[in-house]
C-alpha cells in the first residue's frame, strides 16, 4: 500500500470525526511515515509499519468516551443504520431513559430533603431557645429568680444545641454538594472526558 | 502485561522520552523500551490524551520541506512523572509478597 492509499483509506475511516481532528491525524500518520522513509525504510514497509488503516482507525476511535464512540462505530457502517436503531428502539430507550432520570432526580432531591430536615430541627431549638430566654426576661420583670434561672438555663441549652445541629447540618450540605459534584461528573464521563485524569498513572498501577 | 499496568508504564515511558529535549513521534517510538512494544497508532492516541491533560505541549516545526510536530514535557508532565515513580517501592513491596508466597509453598 502506498503513502496516499494509507492515508486516504484512514480518512474514510475516520469521517465520523470532526475534520480538523482527521486532518490531524493524518498529518501524524504522514509524518510517522515520512520519518521511517528517510531512515532508510521503502515507503511499503514504512506504511507496513503502521499497521493497517482499520487497526490504527480502531486505535484513535478507543480514546473517544463511551456514547461518541458508539455513535462514530455505528455511523462508520451506516449513518442511516444509526438512526433506523435510534427510532425503531425508541420505545424502549425513551421510557427507560425518562424512568432513569426520574428515579435519579427523587433519590437526589430525598437527599436534600434530609438535610433540610436537620436544618428545620437545628431552627426549631434555636427557637425553642429564644422563646425561654424570652420567659426569662419575663421572669425578671415579676422577680421570680428560681423561674429565671430555669428558663435561662433552658433557653442557652436549647441555642447551645441549635448550634451543634446547624454545625452538623452545614456539614452534611456541604458533602451532600461535594457528592454532587461528582456524581454529575461521572453521569457526563460516557459523553465527555474531562481534564481530570490526573492521577492516571497511580491508578493504572494500582488496579 | 496487564492492559490497565501497561498503560501507565506506556505514559509514563512517552513523558520520559518527551522530557529532555523535545521529541517527535518516530524517534519517541524509538526511544521507548522495545518491550513496550509501542507503536505509532498507539502512541498517537496517548499523545493526544496527554496534551489534553496539559502533561505536554506540542509545536509544529519544519523538517525537510515538511512539517513535523515536536512534543515537550510540561510542569504537571513532571508531576506525573514523579508520581508514578513514588509508586516503587508499593511496586516492590507487592512483588516482594508475591515471590516470598510463592516460596514458601513450594
Amino acid at each position: 500500500m502506498t503513502r496516499d492509499e494509507f492515508l486516504d483509506r484512514l480518512g474514510e475511516l475516520l469521517a465520523c470525526l470532526p475534520a480538523d481532528q482527521v486532518e490531524e491525524t493524518k498529518a501524524f500518520y504522514a509524518e510517522a511515515i515520512a520519518d521511517r522513509m528517510e531512515d532508510g525504510m521503502s515507503e511499503e514497509e514504512a506504511v507496513a509499519a503502521m499497521g493497517s488503516p482499520g487497526e490504527v482507525a480502531e486505535a484513535t476511535l478507543d480514546d473517544l468516551p463511551a456514547v461518541p464512540r458508539a455513535i462514530a462505530r455505528t455511523r462508520r457502517r451506516s449513518t442511516a443504520l444509526l438512526w433506523v436503531l435510534a427510532i425503531v428502539g425508541s420505545p424502549v430507550w425513551v421510557p427507560l431513559l425518562i424512568a432513569f432520570a426520574a428515579v435519579a432526580v427523587t433519590i437526589y432531591i430525598c437527599i436534600w430533603v434530609l438535610a433540610f430536615c436537620v436544618w428545620i430541627v437545628a431552627a426549631a431549638f434555636g427557637g425553642m431557645g429564644v422563646v425561654e430566654l424570652l420567659f426569662a426576661v419575663g421572669g425578671i420583670t415579676i422577680g421570680h429568680i428560681p423561674y429565671i434561672l430555669a428558663s435561662a438555663g433552658m433557653g442557652l441549652g436549647l441555642l447551645g444545641v441549635a448550634l451543634l445541629m446547624g454545625a452538623g447540618a452545614w456539614e452534611v450540605s456541604k458533602q451532600i454538594a461535594r457528592l454532587s459534584a461528582l456524581w454529575a461528573k461521572k453521569a457526563v464521563s460516557p459523553f465527555w472526558k474531562g481534564r481530570g485524569e490526573k492521577n492516571d498513572v497511580a491508578a493504572h498501577l494500582a488496579a | 502485561m496487564e492492559a490497565q499496568m501497561k498503560r501507565g508504564f506506556l505514559e509514563a515511558c512517552v513523558l520520559a522520552a518527551v522530557s529532555g529535549e523535545e521529541s517527535y513521534g518516530y524517534q519517541i517510538v524509538k526511544d521507548v523500551p522495545t518491550s513496550m512494544g509501542l507503536t505509532e497508532s498507539t502512541l498517537y492516541p496517548l499523545l493526544k490524551r496527554l496534551e489534553r491533560a496539559g502533561c505536554i505541549t506540542a509545536r509544529s516545526a519544519e523538517h525537510n520541506g515538511r512539517l513535523r510536530r515536536y512534543y515537550r514535557i510540561t510542569d504537571a508532565g513532571r508531576a506525573r512523572i514523579e508520581e508514578f515513580l513514588a509508586e516503587w517501592p508499593s511496586v516492590q513491596e507487592i512483588y516482594a509478597y508475591v515471590e516470598g508466597a510463592h516460596h514458601d509453598a513450594r
